[in-house]
């Protein structure tokens, strides 16, 4: 038996325990214990004011939406809501911190034991711990020239909710699903943006392998550093070879956080057990019990919008799409806006989705945009579909108008107009055009009248093309059999 | 309360002591500990600790709303000495200049601290 | 008019808005005798001459409109230098904010302005309000009014010797162990610690969020009632803080009873009108063990005469045991700095205040509080460290919440059958200057009258009921069910008439 062989035998005799801790900022307009304003860009501490800059006597009082949202997040994930929580300060020094301590939820938190499903029909349930609130930290900068640290307070105090799931994944797939699973239904809350490369979604994985068969769970590392889904696959996988290796040659796996380097493909540690911090978590004395009632909880639960599953079915029922369609528009609650709303302007809803799906989907590949980007209104795409029904724009302009219109919503007809975009009929203009084309393309043309029909198809190509899209092809079809005679 | 637990302590708590400072701290701390242990004599089984007196409150909650910018509020923009064309922006440069007053260290409006190990 | 000879702020104010005097001549007054006294007093850490001569014009103005205002309204205060004044320096009596000043006022601070009160400057106390002599500010020490000998009693200090001196009629402290009634009983005038969220600690530099709280300083009940009528309101600024007038009814259908104080016309509360009401039928527990050795007997003597006083207005007292006694000091130390050790934790140096360059981060960190941060600063946070850090937890910080509950209840339990439970405010009068530092925990031990109040977040109030050796005063100290400071003013007003009467 060859080495890798031996090597990939050994790797398949263990079993992987994966849990997460995901940080979402919670889509509030202010912080979640000072009305500062929570939103990203802005000049560095111009979101500021006593309170989040840690200044003495100062007092933390709590953001209503940010508690209404949490708790949404925790109905949706099938939690336990206890009829109260409470908030502890967990204290440790760093200049990010003003206060030096932040305040979260350690004993009471808001949200406890729920779960996720993931796996074609939702065959496997993936543990949620709790789920709780928290300030987030400001953003240190390094100033390479005077070698010193700079501190920006605008995002401290910022809310955050922590999601703590059991350690009941086994595989990066499955850490990839249940994190979309967790982002789409956060977004259909409208609880958060979950931009994992702005930071509004962070993920920490906890990793550990154990002996197939042995019982007890191994010691685990944290990585933390994963800004993207694809860091999140290799770091997994490479902390799983990482770990395996050690283990095969007999050493000890630390209990330690380590440091992602996607550039590198390799993981780094950060704090070793020695420093472990010490938070003295205790209850936060400036604020009182947080209570939430039974009512409270039913409220939230009728209010809840139409979620991910529901929406994909009913999609199908209401405007006959097929069902790959309706799996593919409802991945994205902005997109599935888009397309019931233009449908329901009285567009065939086929049409609407394909479109979608086909030039939507391409575009926000390549712009790499987010579908939360999109600009386009369902009143722009209706127009702009409709004059592609009426046949006064070809389907090669219609995707260029889409374009603008899903990026910018320009108004489509104004656009066209503007651009001078619509069909041309009139055989007058498309004459001279088709007549150029002939002549250009000698050996085409004699092959069509040789028998060749494919010729055809060309020479309507090269007449589109000079007439950039624009020409209405039957005309153009009609135009050139009749010149070709001659 | 011994010399490991009293450096330990002073790590967390960020505070440096010199040997003969540790001395006197260490006596300190002892009798204060012997003074905070006679309460291990009461029986407090099944007692509900009491951290905050107000348990009988509601929630204390605040409405998602910006807070007026302190220039405005706190009558802030009139010392920008900008005068009746202070704009926005400068209403919140005014603000942030106030709030940072204090302190030790600014580079454009960002705190300069020693540097940090990331 | 020789405005020198108004004895109290009610006074001032009326004669300021009859125009008898303008408010600019009340202000002379206060700053002829702060600058008589100030010197070797040094009660004060920051004198705002300019700004508290702008706002009396201000207020000029408005007597000459014929406006409306209060009762305390053109009365120079003097603030405690932990409540934050904005664009006047805030120390706290320590090094590491020498130079702190903040870009905002104390919700308390406010209330005064809104009340029309002039602020005339800064009082020194106990660094961090932690202390019990003042000795521990970084500016150096108050001097007790009465005896340059002796300390004026802490953390607000200067607050009350000011008042005691005359050099204002009226300030603020604050109290978390006792701070504004201890100091108050050691310069001979009136210090309450209202209901626990009863004013707003926006503001208010923590030292033990769970148990600070401000309190007004007086030289007469009166006045005092008055303050802390301007000062009690609900604040949205501070979740600690509580809407008087909904929770007072709802304790007294709790409780059964019809005898509360009514929540005043504007909504505020009412101490004034019920002030002379007298004590007829007040029931009075006396502590057992607040009596016993250990116990100075000159201010046992004086505490038992101010009892009989209020027995011969028609109060009824009776002896009762507080087994708990033993335990309150240790309690309130142990939660004190455990929360003391969070609420410190901003000083380093990075945003405002004291910075002490060092060789990195941590380093930068250490110079800094270690240099910024006394003595007995040092001391608590490291203890309150202690007793929250892993493995030491349980012990003592929770146990230390659960005995908390102990000593609520039991004051629950005594207050169900007194009104008021009358005790000393200090085992003795105020102590000599360099006294304290010889027996930390036997300072620490004199606190042990007044944390209780902390403890429960129950209204107490000490005013002087006599003079021990020396001729340094004694105090007496009322506590009283939560929201009802009115019945412990009402017993006072009774004691401080039979005082006066007898010089």
């Amino acid at each position: 038996m060859g080495e890798a062989s031996i090597k990939a035998q050994a790797k398949t005799a263990y079993e992987t325990a994966i849990g997460v801790e995901v940080h979402i900022e919670l889509a509030t307009k202010t912080k979640l214990f000072c009305g500062c304003e929570a939103s990203f860009g802005a000049k560095p501490n111009t979101h500021v004011c006593p309170y989040c800059l840690g200044m003495p006597g100062t007092l933390p009082v709590l953001n209503e939406k940010a508690l209404e949202l949490a708790l949404s997040v925790g109905i949706a994930l099938h939690c336990d809501i206890p009829a109260w929580s409470r908030f502890d300060r967990k204290n440790y020094f760093y200049p990010d911190n003003p206060q030096n301590y932040q305040v979260s939820q350690w004993f009471y938190p808001l949200c406890k034991v729920g779960y996720v499903e993931i796996g074609e029909d939702a065959t496997k349930r993936i543990g949620i711990w709790n789920i709780h609130l928290e300030e987030d930290a400001g953003k240190l900068f390094h100033d390479e020239k005077t070698d010193q640290t700079l501190v920006d307070a605008n995002r401290a105090g910022v809310p955050l909710i922590e999601i703590v799931s059991a350690p009941d994944m086994q595989s990066a797939e499955e850490v990839l699903a249940f994190l979309e699973q967790l982002r789409t239904k956060v977004l259909y809350l409208q609880a958060s943006d979950c931009k994992l490369q702005e930071g509004s979604m962070r993920v920490d994985v906890n990793l550990s392998v154990r002996k197939a068969g042995n019982s007890g769970l191994g010691t685990r590392t944290e990585m933390k550093n994963l800004n993207s889904f694809r860091a999140i696959t290799r770091a997994i996988n490479a902390e799983r070879e990482r770990q395996i290796g050690i283990l095969e040659a007999g050493g000890e796996i630390t209990l330690e956080t380590r440091r992602w380097d996607d550039a590198k493909g390799a993981s780094f540690p950060m704090r070793s057990k020695e420093e472990a911090m010490d938070y003295r978590y205790f209850p936060d004395p400036d604020l009182p019990p947080v209570f939430v009632t039974e009512d409270q909880v039913e409220a939230l639960k009728k209010a809840q919008p139409e979620m991910r599953e529901a929406k994909r079915k009913r999609f199908v029922s209401q405007f006959g799409i097929p069902e790959y369609d309706s799996e593919i528009l409802t991945q994205s609650v902005r997109l599935a806006n888009l397309f019931e709303e233009t449908a329901k302007l009285g567009i065939a809803p086929k049409k609407v989705s394909n479109f979608l799906m086909g030039e939507g989907l391409r575009i926000l590949r390549e712009k790499e945009l987010d579908p939360a980007d999109v600009q386009a209104t369902p009143e722009h795409f209706a127009a702009l579909l409709k004059l592609l029904e009426e046949n006064k724009i070809t389907n090669t302009v219609a995707k260029e108008v889409f374009e603008e219109v899903f990026v910018s919503d320009v108004d489509p007809a104004e656009y066209v107009e503007r651009n001078g975009l619509l069909t041309v009929r009139e055989e007058g203009v498309l004459r001279q055009t088709v007549e150029s084309v002939i002549k250009e393309n000698e050996k085409s043309a004699s092959d069509y009248l040789g028998g060749k029909e494919k010729a055809l198809g060309f020479l309507v190509g090269q007449t589109m093309k000079a007439m950039r899209g624009q020409a209405d092809p039957a005309t153009v079809t009609a135009l050139l059999k009749e010149l070709l005679k001659k | 309360m011994d010399h490991i637990l009293l450096d330990r302590t002073c790590r967390l708590a960020e505070l440096e002591l010199s040997e003969s400072e540790k001395e006197n701290m260490l006596k300190d701390l002892e009798n204060m500990v012997t003074l905070f242990e006679t309460i291990s004599e009461l029986d407090t089984e099944g007692v509900a600790p009491l951290s905050g007196v107000l348990e009988d409150g509601g929630n204390v909650l605040r409405e998602d709303v910006v807070a007026e910018t302190a220039a405005k509020a706190e009558g802030l923009a009139a010392e920008a000495g900008a005068g009746l064309a202070a704009s926005a922006g400068a209403d919140v440069m005014a603000k942030r200049e106030a709030l940072l007053r204090n302190a030790p260290e600014l580079q454009d409006g960002l705190f300069v601290v020693p540097k940090t190990f990331s | 008019m020789d405005s020198s000879k108004i004895r109290t702020a009610l006074a001032l104010s009326e004669r300021i808005r009859k125009k008898e005097i303008s408010v600019r001549e009340g202000l002379d007054a206060t700053f002829e005798i702060i600058d008589q006294k100030e010197k070797s007093l040094h009660a004060f850490l920051t004198i705002d001459r300019e700004g508290a001569y702008k706002e009396a014009d201000r207020l000029q103005e408005k007597v000459d409109a014929r406006e409306m205002f209060g009762p305390l309204f053109g009365v120079p205060v003097a603030v405690k230098d932990n409540l934050c004044t904005k664009g006047i320096r805030t120390t706290c009596g320590s090094k590491m904010l020498e130079n702190f000043v903040p870009p905002y006022d104390a919700t308390a601070v406010q209330s005064l302005k809104d009340a029309g009160m002039i602020i005339v400057g800064k009082t020194n106390m106990d660094e961090f309000a932690m202390g019990n002599t003042t000795e521990t500010s970084y500016f150096g020490c108050t001097k007790n009014p009465r005896s340059e000998a002796h300390v004026p009693g802490g953390s607000s200090g200067g607050s009350a010797a000011a008042v005691a001196a005359g050099e204002c009629l009226v300030a603020l402290g604050t109290d978390t162990g006792g701070s504004v009634r201890q100091p108050a009983s050691h310069c001979g005038v009136v210090g309450v610690k209202p209901t626990y969220g009863s004013i707003s600690r926006h503001g208010l530099i923590a030292y033990c969020s769970s148990m600070d709280q401000v309190g007004p300083i007086a030289g007469n009940v009166t006045d005092c009632a008055a303050l802390m009528e301007a000062l009690c309101t609900w604040d949205p600024k501070d979740s600690t803080s509580i809407k008087r007038g909904s929770l007072d009814s709802l304790t007294a259908v709790k409780q059964g009873r019809l005898d509360v104080p009514t929540y005043g016309k504007r909504g505020r509360l009412d101490i004034l009108s019920s002030l002379e009401d007298g004590v007829p039928g007040m029931k009075i527990g006396l502590p057992k063990e607040y009596f016993s050795a250990g116990l100075d007997p000159q201010v046992a003597a004086s505490v038992m005469r101010a009892a009989e006083t209020l027995e011969r207005h028609g109060a009824i007292l009776k002896e009762f045991s507080l087994p708990l006694f033993q335990y309150f000091v240790p309690d309130y130390y142990l939660i004190a700095c455990a929360e003391a050790s969070s609420n410190l934790e901003r000083y380093d140096g990075m945003k405002y205040g004291l910075r002490v360059p060092g060789s990195d981060l941590h380093d930068t960190y250490r110079k800094t509080r270690t240099q910024g941060f006394g003595e007995e600063v040092r001391r608590r946070i490291l203890l309150g460290t202690f007793a929250l850090s892993e493995g030491y937890y349980d012990a003592y910080y929770l146990k230390a919440l659960k005995v908390r509950r102990l000593v609520a209840n039991a004051f629950d339990d005594a207050l169900k059958e007194f009104d008021l439970i009358l005790g000393p405010t200090a085992p003795t009068t105020a102590p000599r200057l360099g006294e304290a530092d010889q027996d930390l925990v036997k300072s620490y031990l004199a606190d042990v009258y007044t944390v209780p109040a902390n403890l429960t977040g129950l209204p107490a109030i000490s005013l002087p009921c006599g003079v021990g050796e020396g001729g340094l005063p004694i105090g007496v100290q009322f506590m009283g069910r939560r929201f009802e400071e009115a019945l412990l003013f009402k017993a006072a007003r009774v004691l401080e008439k039979e005082t006066c009467q007898n010089g």
